[in-house]
């Protein structure tokens, strides 16, 4: 009886200190997760010179005033830009990619292993390693100084299109297409109308990484845009500068500004994230 | 939902596209007719903004700010022309990064625009000469300096704040240093004498004007080690702060009581002091530092050989550059002295009591007792920005060891700049 | 179905990159006259080049150490979260992704004035609990520290939900199984999740050390200032990107740098092969 009420406390207490344990583990990462972001919000509400005279972890009383700088530059203007760019590269690569990912996982052409390992070794390709040869690419094509080598600039995602092959050869089932086949649709309609529906978590992951990706690019649009009406937000915080000083609580600011979309975003699909990511990151 | 959703994003996807193909319709407009200059900067303020106002005020010619940092600037420049993009009709060039850029033969030659340095500060034109062409490339402001110092601190630890009789005190730079060590035993360790070796660093820096790469020949020796010995010197002596030079933590420190002296230019006073610490009233004095006054950075002004409008890019220079309008404009927006050399003749130019300093007429000081005892320069050199980034790492290395010895120091640099450039010799 | 995904990719990833290869052979500052090189910007990286090796060191060792961090403490989480929080997952879940969606520019920002020496709220903490503060941007082991936790705060989330997603694909029946058998959490935790997780442990780990050599943000936007070299405190965090920016876009030798990238390539492709097939052997046993 003893033995066995002991082993029975015992049990309780194990699983009592487990519990603590882990919300202290969570908790403990959380925080730590959040604290920068805090720390974000907390550096826009001070002057800039004050920023560094302590340490700061309650709000100032500079907000306004920052505002006031950050929106004097055509805040919104830049923002535009960031959403254009993001919005168009997401749909383009979601696009292409789905189409690229579908065609990997259901049809037999020739040349089909090969492909597919070639994409999937360009993963591998530090992105800035094309870069020169891409800034003289969009000079020839006139295309230099417009949005457009941004829309562009990693559409064509390898990962986009691995990952929607591995999708679709575990979620789609055959029968779909070849029934689809029987009532006549043709090859693109099978894929719209059949196969599009059932890849919305797929969907959704992708372009919240291509977005995501594309909205904080940094590298690219600074060597591609030197007309300021063009600049992305990553951009415009260069902006807050005068010639002998540099305003870094208005900088935090926009920033700060040009994460709430994303986070938005991301709040939203954090559901189908990991549906989307499920199907796909085994077969890997 | 997830329709409303993917029509939501495409509604929105649509509407800024025609959004911005309007946009780009409107920059098509601006390009084409009227007289316009575009300038590559890092000033889009208020300041900047009112200046360039009073010059197409005064000329009738549109100005176009373009931001661009000073340490992206050669970058910018770079790929642009590599890219065939639209290049600026003026670009600055900052004294760090001045040695690469002027190097470039990609300026044109404003003589050709009845500009000429014969009315350009004398001290100016070798620091705005480029050391592969030879070409003058452009004017830039005068930055030249002496040392701020907070009063209270001065007289409290040093027994007095009065100009001349710390001038006095400091006859060299092992009197500072020894100074520094009183400063710190009877402060009990809380006030030091600088906030940053960089800020010591870049007053001995400018004294000097041996080359710290002769051609591509190394002469570190002559140039860095009298620099990095004194620095070295002061560390050990533990007289300055542990701030890193021109980091923000670094202004932060003006308005604090723990750092008595900084490097100050004409600019400073309104742009680093005052903007840091403006509660100081009657707080500050100005000063020859030990070793005399120094330039301190600066910026040139050059015409790209492909820019669009020169006619009207060597307009502006004139006019701010290199008019007495242009330099009362500089002054009023600004706070920036002109390199143009007839203003200098009129004593009460630049002047401005400053109950700040306690009275003292620092823009006075500058224009009549900094500027004119500016002595020979370090010329740029295509390799500056190297040197700068070991130099910066000695700095740091010094911060961390100050124990270090001067012999490894340049050993180090020496190593790294080679590896750096294999042009570059010993 | 295939061909405009081929469109974009050929006209806009490989074109340029086959471009840049064909710059590596030259000399070429961008503006100049391009000459021909031949092999000199290769022999040049693997012979003559300090800086290749070290930021090839710097990057193994911020690998090393970064890694196995991220990884442990995405696959804790995910398996805690599963486990034992099911109803608050989804909120814990986002706020632990939310360091991977920040813009690097604003990590980079946030983290200078957080390892600040004088003004920074992590020497305060030190401070706090009586510890010395430390010159984190300042000196060469501190720097590849901050380095290391920047790469770990912000990867960790991404970590969680890869695993998340390989944990979700484990029958619950095998845990029932183990648990009637009497095993507990920790137990079933190593005897279950662990081997059944291994594809998705392959993934990750490639996936890593391939983003482990890309490593540029980070690095770059934390040690970004008018007084700090590219590559922080004695060139201590200088990752191989740093190196191919610093000379193609402050140095302007597109041949050289191109050919570092290339170089850089080849050396990430080996290393990923050899992993890939220690990986998989691994798997075989």
């Amino acid at each position: 009886m003893t033995k066995n009420s002991a082993k029975k406390e015992n049990h309780f207490l194990s699983r009592y200190l487990g519990k603590i344990c882990v919300w202290v583990f969570v908790l403990i990462l959380s925080l730590l997760a959040l604290l920068p972001f805090w720390m974000m919000i907390v550096m826009g509400t001070y002057i800039s010179e004050d920023l560094y005279t302590s340490a700061k972890i309650w709000f100032g009383d500079y907000l306004l005033q920052n505002l006031h700088t950050v929106m004097k530059q055509d805040f919104f203007l830049y923002y535009r830009n960031s959403i254009v760019v993001a919005v168009l590269n997401t749909a383009g690569g979601v696009l292409i990619s789905g189409l690229a990912g579908y065609a990997f996982a259901k049809y037999e052409f020739k040349f089909k292993k090969p492909l597919f390992m070639f994409v999937i070794a360009t993963l591998a390709i530090p992105p800035q390693l094309g870069l020169v040869g891409y800034v003289v690419e969009m000079r020839k094509l006139h295309l230099n100084n417009t949005l457009f080598p941004l829309i562009v600039s990693g559409m064509a995602s390898s990962f986009g299109v691995f990952w929607m092959r591995s999708f679709i050869s575990g979620g789609v089932p055959g029968e779909i297409i070849e029934s689809g086949r029987v009532d006549g649709c043709g090859e693109f309609g099978i894929y719209f109308r059949l196969v599009l529906p059932l890849l919305r978590p797929a969907i959704i992951t992708i372009g919240l990484l291509l977005f995501l990706w594309s909205w904080n690019s940094y590298m690219t649009p600074l060597v591609m845009i030197s007309n300021q009406k063009l600049y992305t937000i990553p951009l415009s915080i260069s902006l807050l500068n005068g010639e002998y000083r540099t305003d870094y609580a208005a900088r935090i600011l926009a920033l700060a500004m040009g994460t709430i979309p994303v986070l938005v975003l991301f709040a939203a699909g954090s559901k189908y994230l990991i549906k989307g990511l499920t199907a796909g990151s085994v077969k890997g | 939902m997830n329709k409303k959703w993917i029509a939501a994003i495409m509604t929105a996807a649509i509407a800024t596209t025609s959004m911005t193909a309007s946009a780009d319709l409107e920059l098509l407009e601006g390009d084409g007719s009227g007289r316009e200059v575009t300038i590559w900067c890092w000033d889009t303020s208020e300041n900047g903004i009112k200046m360039n106002n009073a010059f197409t005020e005064a000329t009738g010619i549109k100005v176009n700010l373009v931001a661009v940092e000073a340490k992206d600037m050669a970058q910018k420049l770079q790929t642009t022309l590599a890219s065939g993009g639209e290049m600026p009709d003026i670009a600055w060039c900052e004294a760090t990064y001045r040695g690469k850029l002027l190097s470039l033969d990609i300026w044109e030659d404003l003589t050709q625009y009845g500009i000429s340095t014969d009315e350009v500060v004398d001290y100016l034109i070798p620091l705005e000469t480029s050391p592969t062409t030879g070409l003058w490339v452009g004017p830039e402001c005068p930055s030249v300096a002496g040392m701020a110092y907070k009063r209270e601190l001065a007289k409290e630890y040093l027994g007095t704040d009065d100009r001349a009789e710390l001038e006095a005190m400091f006859t060299d730079w092992d009197a500072f240093i020894e100074a520094g060590k009183t400063v710190r035993e009877k402060s009990n360790g809380e006030v030091y004498m600088m906030s940053s070796l960089g800020a010591m660093g870049i007053i001995l820096k400018g004294q000097g004007s041996e080359p710290f790469i002769d051609g591509d020949k190394l002469n570190l020796d002559a140039s860095m080690r009298p620099i990095l010995e004194k620095l070295v010197q002061a560390k050990q002596a533990d007289i300055i702060d542990m701030i890193d030079y021109g980091s923000a933590e670094e202004g932060a420190s003006y308005a604090q009581n723990n750092d008595i002296f900084y490097p100050c230019a004409n600019w400073s006073v309104k742009f680093t002091i005052k903007m840091n610490d403006p509660d100081r009233e009657a707080g500050w004095g100005f000063m020859l530092p030990p070793g005399g006054p120094f330039p301190m950075g600066g910026t040139v002004h050059g015409v790209p050989k492909d820019a669009k409008h020169k006619e009207e890019a060597a307009e502006y220079i004139r006019f701010i550059d290199l008019s007495q309008d242009g330099a009362v404009i500089q002054r009023d927006a600004k706070g920036n002295f002109t390199s143009y050399k007839p203003t200098y003749d009129d004593p009460e130019f630049y002047t401005m009591e400053d109950p700040y300093f306690g009275g003292q007429d620092v823009q006075q000081i500058i224009a009549q007792e900094v500027l004119p005892n500016i002595g020979t320069v370090r010329a740029p050199s295509k390799y500056d920005q190297d040197i700068e980034d070991v130099y910066n790492l000695a700095l740091k290395t010094i911060n961390a060891n100050p124990d270090v010895t001067v012999d490894e120091l340049i050993a180090t640099m020496e190593s790294e700049l080679m590896g750096k450039d294999p042009a570059i010799t010993k | 179905m295939i061909l405009p995904f081929f469109l974009v990719y050929v006209a806009f990833s490989i074109y340029p990159i086959v471009y840049s290869l064909v710059i590596s052979f030259l000399n070429w500052d961008g503006i100049s006259t391009p000459s021909f090189a031949g092999l000199t910007n290769y022999i040049r990286a693997f012979t003559k080049d300090p800086f290749f090796y070290k930021s090839l060191t710097n990057s193994m060792i911020l690998m090393a150490f970064s890694i196995p961090i991220q990884i442990a403490l995405g696959l804790l989480m995910a398996c805690v979260l599963k486990d034992f929080l099911k109803k608050t997952r989804n909120g814990f879940q986002l706020i632990n992704f939310l360091p991977y969606v920040t813009t690097p520019v604003a990590i980079g920002l946030i983290f200078q004035q957080m390892f600040n020496w004088k003004s920074g709220i992590v020497n305060a903490g030190l401070g706090l609990i009586g510890l010395d503060s430390v010159y984190w941007l300042g000196e060469t082991w501190p720097a590849r520290v901050v380095v290391i936790l920047t790469i770990i705060w912000k990867n960790y989330g991404y970590m969680m939900i890869m695993f998340l997603s390989g944990l979700s694909s484990i029958s619950p029946k095998l845990y029932d199984a183990a648990k009637i058998d009497g095993a507990n959490w920790v137990q079933s935790f190593f005897k279950i999740t662990i081997p059944l997780l291994r594809p998705i442990f392959n993934f990750v780990i490639v996936t890593c050390v391939i983003n482990g050599f890309r490593l540029f943000d980070e690095p770059q936007l934390l040690f970004q200032s008018d007084t700090q070299p590219i590559g922080g405190p004695n060139r201590s965090v200088l990752t191989m990107i740093m190196r191919f920016y610093e000379v193609s876009f402050r140095d302007f030798q597109f041949g050289y740098g191109t050919a570092l990238a290339f170089s850089l390539f080849i050396i990430m492709g080996i290393i990923t092969m050899i992993l890939y097939a220690v990986l998989n052997a691994k798997g075989d046993d």
